[in-house]
């Protein structure tokens, strides 16, 4: 018979208020396995540990019971308490008197009643318990960054100087992100590019990022230390190593200036052969395949004029697609957001008049490298009557998005800001739903805006519409509560951000899981805000939920953090808490395959059986449930220890 | 007995209002008259007098305001249960005839709002009998009718008798 020792918690008064611990003590004692039982006020406190340790020892105890609160709570705590005392960690069992019965009744007498069957069920599988051993990983000392926004440039830079190779992978021809399309930033009104373009520079010549650029994340296989990751580099048409960046073809394209620009929000012009901005990092053309006469019909005039004028014979008609194979220990992903769509507001007239913009588009016609130059002009004019609308997008179950975006309100005052000190004249009003201003100087910035004569007015706009070829914005005034409209020459949407669509694929490959808003659900939303409950992948920045950039910055540098703790390890130690398959008894069904949520089964072909990827495997149990050989054990939680637990409180 | 105030609050979504006045700003009646749509959930959100309010019964319930509400409030649906509640406690609009207007109508006739002599033409345009088929096409069903509004008491309530 198996020695045990059980050790109840009065948790202070929090279950003895309610279970009578001595009665519990006293029933328990009397089960012939148990040689020692004993009550304390903390058991998890250094004299509550000490009190198991050194029974542990004069009793020579097999298994370990501590009845208290709930094992997501102190099960790490106790495990730790018995290996110190030269015990197993998973010959220890928890009880949960706390949340499963002190906190949940009222009446003490069942309550006790209730505490002993479960410490007696407790008991009845700690007999069952065998020793496991955590197996060893060894850890790939590199990581892969997804997304080259502001969010992954500062984790590959984070991760990169402290010595770990970074994978940087960005879809688009250039990193920069969003953050590369601001004009300026809220509320130090810093110029965006000044801040970003040095550490987009900084991530081209560091010595251990490997920047792959208009790149898609094809697959990733493998598990935490240890993945295997495929890249597919699209073809740019340019050989990157000939480009020097000067220009000349896209001066030379025949479309030049003739197709909507994406970076520009479709209010710029580009060429067939394009740079997204000036300020690109790799400063390399890309030809638009989509777009280019000589890729889409084979002709362009004569000859194509880009190859023409090329001195260093960079264009390459013939380009493939590449692909890229390479091992992580660590993943990032940071893929960002998309402006909401406006046009799912159709009584803001998004679509029908050009004088309603979202504030993305309006951040393009500020800024100094943009459309119009960095002057504010609608149809050649000057904008003197200016509206606002908030919340366009967020807060709006109608378009099922209940969250608020976190960056609208700010982001709105900046660019009333910005345009009063252009047009010194105009006549802004904000309408809004409620002014959320939290972050480290915003109420102040909020306030100096309000002084500068910008009109907040409370109450969010019913609708925009055109009359006469004149535009009008119709609200409440809900402090007055009387409805109201405005003529507006210009009308900007405050337009809140939504999940990357183009994340999508991402998370599926990472079986990563998506919050109710559809952002990446974090593994806690407190406490472990970076993590998933993916081991080794991580979040940063917008992908995980809507952020400001001081807070995406702040995320991304946790997240390098957590890589870097990763992968500073030779090996990582896995639960041993998995499911195993019985060779003799498995038939090869595939079932649990099928069934695995984490790709963890996989089929031996020479033996015709299935077998079990121990560092993939979280231990679910889906597999083992489902079995209909019955072939699949469940490491500390086989049949028999769940059998004999049920048994006792049945 | 129909529902309390809190009731329809609860199955109108009413409590997730966040006041930002979309709805009073989209209102067509609101521009002419003293209707604040707004104001009326949070009166009631409040425990005031909404039911006595005169402007309970000035939406034509044209269903704006609902379509657009950003937190999915049943504003219309809220409006018409609260007009229910006011005619179950005894209060009716005294500003306005139309409500008594109409009951009457429907008394009298059957139908709240009768056939016209206009849409009887164009009725007979499009090949449809004149008279559309109702409670008020048959005497007996029309009595019948009325001895359930009496047991309602609905025109007691509405101050026709």
């Amino acid at each position: 018979m198996k020695r045990i020792g059980v050790f109840i918690c009065h948790c202070g008064v929090n279950i003895s208020n309610t279970v009578d611990v001595k009665k519990v003590v006293e029933e328990i004692s009397k089960i012939p396995s148990v040689v020692a039982c004993a009550d304390y006020q903390y058991m998890c406190s250094d004299p509550g540990q000490d009190m198991i340790k050194k029974a542990i020892k004069e009793n020579q105890l097999d298994s370990v019971v501590v009845a208290a609160c709930s094992p997501r709570m102190h099960e790490p705590t106790f495990r730790a308490t018995v290996s110190d005392a030269g015990m197993n960690p998973y010959c220890f069992e928890m009880s949960n008197i706390r949340e499963q019965c002190s906190w949940v009744h009222l009446d003490g007498e069942k309550a006790t009643k209730k505490a002993i069957d479960l410490v007696k069920s407790s008991v009845a599988r700690a007999s069952l318990l065998e020793p496991l051993v955590s197996q060893g990983v060894p850890v790939v000392p590199k990581a892969l960054v997804i997304g080259g926004g502001i969010a992954g440039i500062q984790t590959s830079l984070d991760i990169a100087n402290s010595g770990y190779k970074v994978y940087l992978v960005e879809k688009e021809p250039s990193i920069g992100g969003h953050m590369a399309r601001f004009d300026k930033t809220f509320p130090t009104l810093d110029c965006a590019a000044c801040i970003l373009t040095p550490k987009m520079v900084d991530v081209a010549r560091h010595p251990n990022i490997e920047l792959l650029t208009y790149s898609e994340v094809e697959s990733i296989d493998g598990s935490v230390g240890n993945f295997h990751v495929r890249v597919k580099k699209n073809p740019r048409y340019v050989d990157m190593e000939k480009c020097t960046g000067c220009g000349s073809c896209a001066e030379a394209c025949r479309l030049a200036g003739r197709i909507a620009s994406e970076f520009d929000m479709g209010l710029g012009k580009r060429g067939a052969i394009y740079v997204p901005f000036p300020q690109a990092v790799p400063l390399r053309y890309t030809i638009d395949p989509e777009k280019c006469l000589f890729l889409k019909h084979g002709k362009c005039g004569t000859s194509p004029k880009c190859a023409d004028v090329c001195t260093t014979d960079a264009i390459k008609f013939d380009d493939k697609p590449e692909f890229v194979e390479f091992d992580v220990g660590a993943i990032v992903v940071a893929t960002g957001f998309k402006e909401f769509s406006a046009e799912l507001k159709p009584e803001y007239c998004y679509d029908k008049y050009p004088n309603v913009m979202t504030g993305l588009e309006l951040e393009r016609i500020f800024a100094p490298s943009g459309p119009t130059g960095g002057k504010p002009k609608i149809n050649g004019k000057e904008p003197k009557r200016i509206v606002f609308i908030s919340c366009v997008g967020s807060r709006d179950k109608k378009v099922g998005n209940a969250y608020c975006s976190r960056v609208c309100c700010m982001y709105i005052a900046k660019q009333a800001h910005l345009l009063k000190e252009k047009i010194p004249d105009a006549d802004i009003t904000v309408m809004y739903t409620d002014m959320r201003a939290f972050g480290k100087g915003y109420e102040e910035f909020y306030e100096r805006v309000q002084k500068e004569g910008i009109k907040y007015r409370r109450g969010n706009a019913a609708e925009v519409y055109g009359q006469d070829g004149k535009l009008f914005v119709r609200a409440e005034d809900t402090l007055l509560g009387e409805p109201y409209e405005l003529e507006a020459d210009l009308v900007v949407l405050g337009t809140g951000l939504t999940p990357n669509p183009l994340a999508e694929g991402i998370g599926k490959l990472l079986h990563l899981s998506l919050s109710s808003d559809g952002f990446f659900l974090e593994a806690h939303p407190k406490l472990r805000p970076v993590d998933t409950v993916i081991d080794g992948v991580f979040l940063a920045g917008v992908a995980q939920g809507p952020k400001d950039i001081p807070d995406t910055v702040a995320q991304a540098s946790g997240a390098a953090s957590h890589v870097v703790n990763l992968l500073s390890k030779d090996e990582i130690f896995a639960e041993p808490t998995i499911a195993v398959v019985d060779e003799d008894a498995c038939v090869g069904c595939k079932t649990c395959m099928l069934l695995c949520p984490f790709e963890a089964h996989e089929f031996d072909e020479e033996k015709g059986v299935m077998k079990v990827n121990a560092a993939l495997c979280k231990g679910c149990g889906s597999c083992a449930a489902a079995c209909p050989s019955g072939s699949i054990r469940m490491n500390h939680f086989t049949n028999d220890q769940i059998i004999a637990q049920l048994l006792e409180v049945l | 007995m129909g529902k309390s105030v809190k009731e329809i609050l609860i199955d109108g979504n009413g409590y997730a209002c966040i006041q930002c006045g979309r709805c009073t700003g989209s209102c067509p009646s609101g521009r002419e008259c003293s209707l604040r749509t707004r104001k009326l959930i949070h009166m009631a959100r409040m425990g005031m007098d909404v039911i006595k309010t005169e402007e309970l019964w000035d939406c034509t319930t044209c269903f704006t305001c609902q379509e657009r509400c950003p937190k999915e409030v049943k504003t219309t649906d809220m409006i018409i249960e609260l007009r229910n509640l006011a005619v179950e406690e005894g209060y009716f609009p005294t500003m306005s005839d139309v409500p008594k207007i109409i009951i009457k109508s429907l008394y009298d006739t059957g139908a709240g709002q009768p056939l016209s002599p206009e849409v009887s033409k164009i009725r007979a345009i499009i090949g449809l009998k004149k008279e559309a088929y109702d409670v008020s096409t048959n005497a007996e069903t029309l009595k019948k009718f009325q001895r359930l509004l009496d047991g309602l008491e609905i025109t007691k309530k509405g101050g026709l008798r």
